[in-house]
């Protein structure tokens, strides 16, 4: 082990890393308790975020969404054409640039900001969520509804398509050989989908057969977060080698040879 | 007319290659309204117990007992999020109890929609209380959406506010370990809900009790007692019996080479 320099003090990146390595051992001295460094890098933490995240949000969504379509709409309906201002075409079909059509998601946005400024009119704020609430759960209902539910039973009955030849080339699937290990794999796979998804049925009592199957639903699901829980504790090990790697490496100059 | 519409509809979905979802979800609407007609007739359902559920009066009644607050977070997901939207509708039930005892609910919020919903949400439970006096809407509180950043403020305010109460109802990511640690070395009583596969194994090894997946759906229905509402959580376990018959069925018959249950999911992929 060979002790190098510490990084300079003196240079912009030398700075940069002795600034980071002190907000990190800030943030690292929670491990012993709550105190004044934690709450110094807590809220620098906090304010720098949110600052960047304004920034980000008004560069990216609000001026090319808004106050560019806007300005453009504007000036069309300067000039007198009325087509171009709500974004329309020559032959009255729909733009890809809104312009004066944002004038809507721009007056539910303030309807928003009504709850912060007048209590009488907020009322209207409902409007804007009910609209964002109907549109999310609109798309994010199909969504959940194919990814999670359609294609994870199309996922537990393919593989007992894959394994016979036959099934599987015309049904379009690359067939497999089948070896006595992935059958098992495969009933293991159904058995643990029946039973943890029967787990699930709440307007049924739990006796008898449902019962049986709850129980080793639950041990499959058991079974399922004690290998995600190892899988993931890993890669959080792997996080905390990484800023302990910045403090001996990058601030430190500690290096092995 | 309608007809032609609803046929119009379903070719562009087929087209699309969601005619199987568009199906699903027609079929789950139809069990809805059957199920809610059923309700509304006087028929009564029964749910089995869910032990996480039934501990959320628990939890509100100690931290109403210990004079401290409870402290409430809807996750890291917009408001377009499943799990954001249920842990929403928990808040409301959680914010009437709240309101009732006259314990102090905290929300700091990850995002300013959700902040903002979750403000209206928390006042019109305090409203239907007849506490609307009570309502501080500096309690629901806009952090940062910077995820390590809205981590450490929210472990910031568990230290120095020593909730008696801790939800962690939403969608949650790698912060969820340091949550459910920071809340379970002040002492808190902590009940966790989350779809987030990965992240149930933190919660169960660190909290009191944990709402796994559907159980985070079915509890506010759970937490209503109200046969119409409840009616949708029979109208989901009727989804979930259809699914495993289907699954089991299709199981056998592809084993025995038949591809027509692959092939009827087929257009979905």
């Amino acid at each position: 082990m060979i002790l190098n320099l510490i990084a300079p003090f003196n240079t912009t990146e030398g700075l940069g890393i002795w600034i980071a390595a002190f907000l990190t051992l800030c943030i690292f001295s929670f491990l012993y308790k709550d105190n004044p460094f934690y709450k110094f890098a807590e809220h620098l933490f906090v304010g720098v975020s949110s600052g960047y995240y304004i920034s980000i949000y008004y560069w990216n969504t609000l001026k090319p969404n808004m106050i560019d379509e806007l300005t453009k709409g504007f000036t069309a309906l300067g000039k007198g054409d009325m087509q171009k201002a709500f974004g329309l075409d020559e032959s009255g079909a729909v733009m890809a640039e809104p312009h004066l059509r944002m004038l809507v998601p721009l007056m539910l946005g303030i309807f928003i900001l009504l709850i912060f400024i007048s209590r009488k009119n907020a009322w209207l704020s409902r409007i804007s969520f009910a609209w964002y609430i109907g549109v999310a759960s609109g798309i994010a209902i199909p969504t959940a509804m194919s990814t999670r539910v359609l294609l994870q039973a199309q996922g537990s009955i393919r593989d007992f398509c894959s394994y016979n030849a036959d099934c599987a080339v015309s049904a379009g699937l690359e067939p497999q050989v089948a070896t006595t290990a992935l059958w098992i794999n495969a009933f293991l796979l159904l058995i643990g989908t029946l039973s943890a998804l029967a787990y699930f049925f709440f307007s049924l009592p739990s006796k008898g057969a449902l019962k049986v199957m709850n129980k080793v639903g639950i041990y499959f699901l058991m079974i399922s977060f004690g290998a995600s829980f190892g899988y993931t504790v890993m890669a959080r090990i792997s996080l905390l080698i990484g800023r302990l790697q910045f403090l001996f490496y990058d601030w430190l100059g500690i290096t092995i040879s | 007319m309608i007809f032609n519409f609803l046929n119009l509809m379903f070719q562009i979905q087929v087209k699309e290659g969601t005619g199987p979802v568009f199906f699903v979800l027609v079929l789950f609407v139809a069990a809805l309204f059957f199920f809610l007609d059923k309700a509304r007739k006087g028929a009564t359902f029964k749910i089995r117990k869910i032990a996480g559920l039934d501990a959320v009066n628990e939890a509100i009644g100690r931290a109403t007992e210990m004079g401290k607050s409870i402290l409430y977070t809807t996750g890291l997901e917009t408001a377009s999020h499943i799990a954001t939207i249920a842990s929403l509708t928990i808040l409301s039930r959680v914010a009437k109890r709240a309101a009732r005892y006259g314990t102090r609910l905290q929300v700091p919020s990850f995002d300013p929609i959700v902040m903002s919903l979750s403000q209206e949400i928390v006042r019109e439970s305090y409203l239907e209380e007849g506490m609307v006096d009570s309502f501080k809407g500096d309690d629901i509180f806009y952090l940062t959406q910077e995820q390590f950043a809205y981590t450490a403020a929210v472990e910031g305010v568990l230290v120095r506010e020593k909730p008696a109460t801790v939800f962690l109802m939403g969608y949650f990511y790698a912060e969820s370990l340091l949550l459910a640690e920071t809340g379970n070395s002040i002492g808190a009583i902590q009940i966790a809900g989350t779809d987030a596969v990965t992240q149930l194994p933190f919660f169960i090894v660190s909290c009191d009790y944990t709402l796994i997946g559907e159980e985070l759906y079915a509890a506010s229905a759970y937490l209503s007692e109200d046969s119409n509402i409840i009616s949708s959580l029979k109208a989901q376990d009727f989804g979930k019996a259809l699914l495993w018959i289907f699954l089991l069925l299709g199981s056998i018959a592809t084993f025995a080479g038949s591809t027509k249950f692959l092939s009827l999911l087929g257009a979905s992929i």
